[in-house]
């Protein structure tokens, strides 16, 4: 069985650890409460830094030869200098990814950032990373894309915990492992359709409640979710420079930049071409990247008069909480 | 017996001018909360009796005894009524309801029932929670926000003060505007704390009246931010047995410079009696 090497973030290139001979696993939360995690990180750190903490504390990520980490938000940044500290004996990397992602130094810096992760990573597992074995995992990556787009394009007769289902486990499997799920929606009670938008989503609440209430996700914005396999990767040329070009191209996250009104163009087309109903902003309570965010979007919203819901969440959403808002939504969507 | 200073006074109300054997559309609305439940009946669309009640820890025993107090002696059974709407924190466990709608849209709607259709933002505090709607000219949710962090602000942490201070809690509004100069506001968000806050203050040798109101414009100021995140638009109402605070009301009045409309009536009711109006429609439309 392959070794496998955890990332915490999308903008890791899972191409570059599998053509290195690794199996790349995005690390989650689990959902049962933090104990360990606290003794390392303040109070106002997000549910999700401190979940993966504590699952690697707890010795449940002790299958892993190595973590890698981007720069994206403060938390992500000071996470990595913990998990250093805590797993002196572990490969523990950071890519630093450009934050303007159209800067006219963001393509060639990029890929030398991209570089030096390689040859740090061939360096400590005295591995070698070739262009050929780096084509094959684009291609891999691709199909995997690819057949995730595919799966949204029928997403309508899935439910939502099915979605989040296929979702979570895509990221921790290897690539030619995809395989669409048989089953589809009965009983459907509602047609309102909602768009959801966050970081990461990862425990099931908010899409049973979703599925008990009738209601269906007609598209995402979510890491783990319609941003993860956004935008395919070049299969020919420089395979590096084909990796870069896709980082930056791809559907960006609050913690990048391309030009203000970005995401928030994003979001509307989102609304607009799959007829949503309403938005849910399903945010971990502080996630400073999606709070700041939020405002504007929230005027976006408010001004094509598109309903919107803020749910802020802890590790897990509280179910009765978490439903009567959810509810009352609905309810305000249908009357 | 030691006096529980947090229970207030559980009743029934019957309308003495209104028949339900004359009525044609009979509807009940059950809100059962997290500290208090109340059975409404209308008879097409007048007040016809109600009854509140404490909830218990079982949801249906709380429904039940609430819909039979309110029917005690009008010889009107549960069964004849045509069309029963569960609301509130147990609104799935009201085991002769034929639908469940939330407390969100059920005062939106008895609001605008109780306080007449220019009622345009609902402050509802309740037993353990704290919301503020937004409703248009038909009684419709337009939009809401919910307290999310902790029971600071609601009836549940009053239950609390009125047992630590030993004050009835129906007199602590009152006894809240006694002072001379207003206190800072407890500074403590949960009710553990803030009730921790209120002993220290006691230990340094304030008076009852000086807690109170040192606990009362916390509980204002808070719902205030609540209220200003979503935007207060007039008419203004308040709901839930908080309304009946006036030590509260006030403060939060003079915080937003805006006077809230004056009930004539049980605002814990407002609920209920949306599910029995929302009940009413469901019956007219089919």
């Amino acid at each position: 069985m392959k070794k496998k090497i955890g990332y915490l973030c999308t903008y890791v290139p899972e191409e570059i650890l599998h053509a290195a001979g690794f199996l790349p696993v995005r690390i989650m939360p689990g959902t049962t409460p933090p104990t360990r995690a606290d003794a390392h990180l303040q109070s106002y750190t997000c549910c999700f830094a401190r979940g993966c903490l504590d699952l690697a504390l707890a010795g449940k990520l002790n299958d892993l030869a190595g973590v890698v980490f981007t720069h994206t938000c403060d938390t992500m940044q000071g996470l990595a200098d913990i998990w250093r500290e805590v797993f002196p004996h572990l490969l523990v990397e950071t890519i630093v990814t450009p934050v303007t992602l159209n800067s006219p130094h963001a393509q060639k810096y990029l890929v030398a950032e991209l570089r030096r992760f390689t040859a740090a990573l061939e360096k400590h597992f005295d591995v070698r990373v070739t262009d050929d074995a780096l084509r094959a995992s684009i291609r891999a990556y691709n199909a995997r894309r690819r057949a995730l787009a595919d799966f949204y394009a029928h997403r309508a007769e899935f439910s939502a915990v099915e979605w989040f289902n296929v979702m979570n486990t895509a990221l921790t499997r290897p690539p030619e492992e995809f395989e669409m799920p048989h089953s589809a929606i009965e009983n459907q009670k509602s047609k309102i359709g909602l768009v959801l938008l966050g970081a990461t989503i990862d425990e099931p609440t908010l899409p049973q409640i979703l599925d008990d209430l009738g209601a269906r996700i007609v598209a995402d914005d979510f890491c783990n979710g319609a941003r993860y396999f956004d935008t395919l990767v070049a299969e020919d040329g420089d395979p590096i420079e084909a990796l870069a070009t896709r980082e930056l191209a791809r559907a960006a996250c609050p913690c990048k930049h391309r030009a203000l009104d970005n995401r928030i163009e994003r979001v509307l087309k989102l609304v607009k071409e799959h007829r949503a109903d309403g938005v849910i902003f399903y945010h971990k309570k502080f996630c400073d990247p999606h709070a700041w965010d939020y405002p504007p979007l929230a005027a976006a919203l408010d001004r094509e008069k598109i309903p919107h819901l803020l749910l802020e969440v802890e590790q897990v959403a509280p179910l009765g909480q978490t439903r009567v808002r959810v509810e009352a939504f609905l309810e305000m969507l249908s009357a | 017996m030691t006096q529980e200073y947090w229970r207030w006074k559980e009743y029934t109300w019957r309308a003495p001018d209104v028949s339900w054997q004359r009525g044609s559309i009979i509807t009940a609305g059950v809100d059962v909360g997290s500290v208090s439940t109340q059975a409404v009946v209308m008879v097409d669309g007048k007040l016809f009796a109600y009854a509140n009640r404490r909830t218990g820890f079982s949801s249906p025993d709380s429904a039940r005894r609430a819909m039979e107090s309110a029917l005690e002696g009008t010889g009107l059974t549960i069964e004849q009524i045509h069309y029963i709407v569960g609301t509130g924190y147990g609104r799935v466990n009201v085991p002769f309801a034929h639908k469940t709608m939330t407390e969100i849209a059920c005062h939106a709607r008895g609001a605008h029932f109780l306080y007449g259709a220019s009622v345009r933002t609902v402050l509802d505090m309740g037993g353990q929670d704290c919301k503020a709607i937004k409703v248009d000219a038909q009684g419709k949710v337009v939009n809401f926000l919910m307290n999310d962090k902790c029971a600071a602000g609601t009836g549940r942490g009053l239950e609390v003060i009125a047992d630590l201070l030993q004050v009835p809690i129906e007199e602590m509004g009152e006894l809240s505007l006694q002072v001379e100069r207003e206190p800072e506001p407890v500074s403590s968000t949960c009710v553990v704390f803030a009730k921790s806050e209120a002993l220290g203050l006691l230990r340094k040798g304030w008076k009852k009246n000086q807690v109170l109101a040192a606990y009362s414009r916390a509980m204002a100021l808070r719902v205030a931010a609540l209220l200003r995140r979503i935007g207060i638009e007039k008419e203004f109402v308040i709901t839930g047995g908080i309304a009946k605070n006036i030590g509260i009301v006030t403060r939060l009045e003079k915080e937003l410079g805006i006077a809230a409309r004056k009930p004539n009536f049980d605002t814990q009711i407002a609920g209920a009696v949306g599910a029995a109006l929302i009940g009413k429609k469901i019956i007219e439309e089919r």
